[in-house]
């Protein structure tokens, strides 16, 4: 006979079934933590995973005690039963204790080993990162286009004149390593530098940018590659393979573009110098002419003593001795002259005891010239007198 | 990338130049001047693009080459 169940009733059946197999209880099961939540109830929630598997797992609180930190990626060996969610008919296991396996889990090991190989080929080395442009004009964009990260960064490039290219991809699940590839394959050549981002995830939704392939498409992209995968403590090997590492989408878009308030100013502070530079340079040219102006004035100057003194040297070496015996022959003709001019001088015939006498009119000659009451200037040879008329006659 | 006038980047390493030279001050004042007018032709042109804030956004769809097709 068939029976319909309706959907509570064939919950509630799995459920009995489940609780009513002991080897589904009280038993142990090993592998990945992934996607593990902190609830704010204090109850943790997190799958467990092989290679090929997974199953939902649900801590209580106060439930068995870790004694450690969980984490993602972390291989876990977990006591508890198997449940059915019956709301959900979801099957879960119901931890009651979790106990540390050892070593990492399967993910974190193809992690490291990939991390390795690509360290070891130089894909890492700071060498090989290339300085980002200062002024971008085309930016390529890797991401989701639904996702909030390329909201993120559009708003912060928003300010800046900039041609944007926006190359969807997937970014989590399935067929998203590939996808991010094709996304960076159709930028190539358009392009001056790239973003590549991603909202927060868990390690699980961000696993496709630790792939081999996606590393490899950045290192091959023919501009600068910035990073931005989930939140600033989620690190994945496209952020070391990347030229830059941003710590979130918005972060990213600071670091592609000038800050369009710096650049204002900055132009302002460059307008300020050209300005200045043209003053200055006039200054600077004025006091030039100045001083080619004084210049010019004291190098005649000195040109017309420096000529003055050559002439001067020219002539002191032509006053040779002959000149000079000439110039002494001058002094004797002179002085002879100068005796013979002396004998016809009146100067002589005072001398020789005569004088002479004058009057206000001039020389007094005769009697005539004179008249009583007069005084008259008498020049003898040593000296003058001056003597008053007494009388006359003649 | 087409862009018949200089794009923000040519402009502002222009001026840029331009007031290093200006700054050098080796040149005629006839060359400084046109210099200059030139210097403040680019500012007022960078401003104009920065305010502007001109952005063309297109999104790339395409098919997947062949060597990605499943």
């Amino acid at each position: 006979m068939t029976q319909i169940f309706t959907v509570s009733e064939l919950n509630q059946r799995i459920k009995d079934r489940l609780d009513a197999d002991p080897r589904l209880h009280d038993l142990w099961a090993s592998g990945e933590v992934s996607n593990l939540i902190n609830h704010r109830s204090g109850h943790r929630y997190f799958t467990l995973k092989d290679r090929e598997s997974m199953i939902s797992c649900v801590l209580f609180r106060g439930q068995g005690r870790t004694g450690f930190d969980l984490q993602d990626g972390q291989n876990v060996l977990v006591f508890g039963d198997v449940d059915c969610y019956r709301p959900q008919g979801r099957v879960q296991l119901i931890v009651r204790g979790v106990r540390l396996d050892k070593g990492l889990g399967v993910r974190h090991l193809e992690f490291e080993a990939l991390k390795e190989k690509l360290a070891a080929e130089g894909l890492f080395d700071p060498e090989k990162k290339r300085a980002l442009p200062r002024y971008p004009r085309c930016i390529g964009i890797v991401t989701s286009p639904d996702g909030a990260a390329l909201r993120d960064v559009l708003r912060i490039v928003g300010s800046y004149p900039v041609r944007i290219i926006i190359s969807p991809a997937l970014v989590q699940g399935e067929g998203a390593s590939a996808s991010i590839c094709l996304a960076f394959r159709a930028l190539q050549g358009r392009t001056d530098l790239v973003i590549v981002c991603r909202g927060g995830g868990s390690a699980e939704d961000l696993w496709c940018f630790n792939s081999e392939m996606v590393a490899r498409a950045i290192a091959d992209c023919d501009c600068p590659v910035i990073s931005a995968v989930g939140h600033e403590t989620d690190v994945t090997i496209a952020d070391f393979v990347a030229d830059l590492r941003a710590p979130t989408p918005t972060a990213a878009a600071r670091m592609a573009v000038p800050d369009t308030t710096e650049l204002t100013a900055d132009l302002v502070s460059l307008e300020r110098r050209m300005v200045r530079a043209l003053w200055s340079g006039l200054e600077r040219k004025q006091e030039h002419l100045q001083y080619l102006e004084r210049d010019l004035s004291l190098r005649r100057m000195r040109g017309r003593l420096e000529e003055a003194s050559q002439r001067l040297d020219y002539l002191g070496q032509r006053l040779g001795q002959a000149e000079q015996k000439r110039i002494e022959s001058y002094r004797q003709r002179l002085e002879s002259a100068g005796s013979r001019l002396g004998s016809v001088s009146p100067l002589a015939t005072l001398s020789r005891g005569y004088s002479l006498v004058r009057s206000e009119r001039g020389l007094v000659r005769g009697a005539k010239d004179v008249d009583p009451g007069e005084t008259l200037e008498i020049m003898l040879a040593d000296g003058r007198l001056w003597a008053r008329v007494l009388e006359k006659s003649g | 990338m087409t862009s018949d006038e200089l794009s923000l980047e040519e402009a502002l390493d222009d001026l840029e130049a331009i007031v290093s030279y200006l700054e050098e001050g080796k040149m005629s004042l006839e060359e400084s001047l046109a210099l200059f007018e030139k210097g403040i032709h680019l500012v007022r042109q960078c401003r104009l693009s920065l305010e502007k804030a001109e952005q063309r956004i297109e999104i790339i769809t395409g098919e997947l080459p062949p060597d990605l097709r499943g």
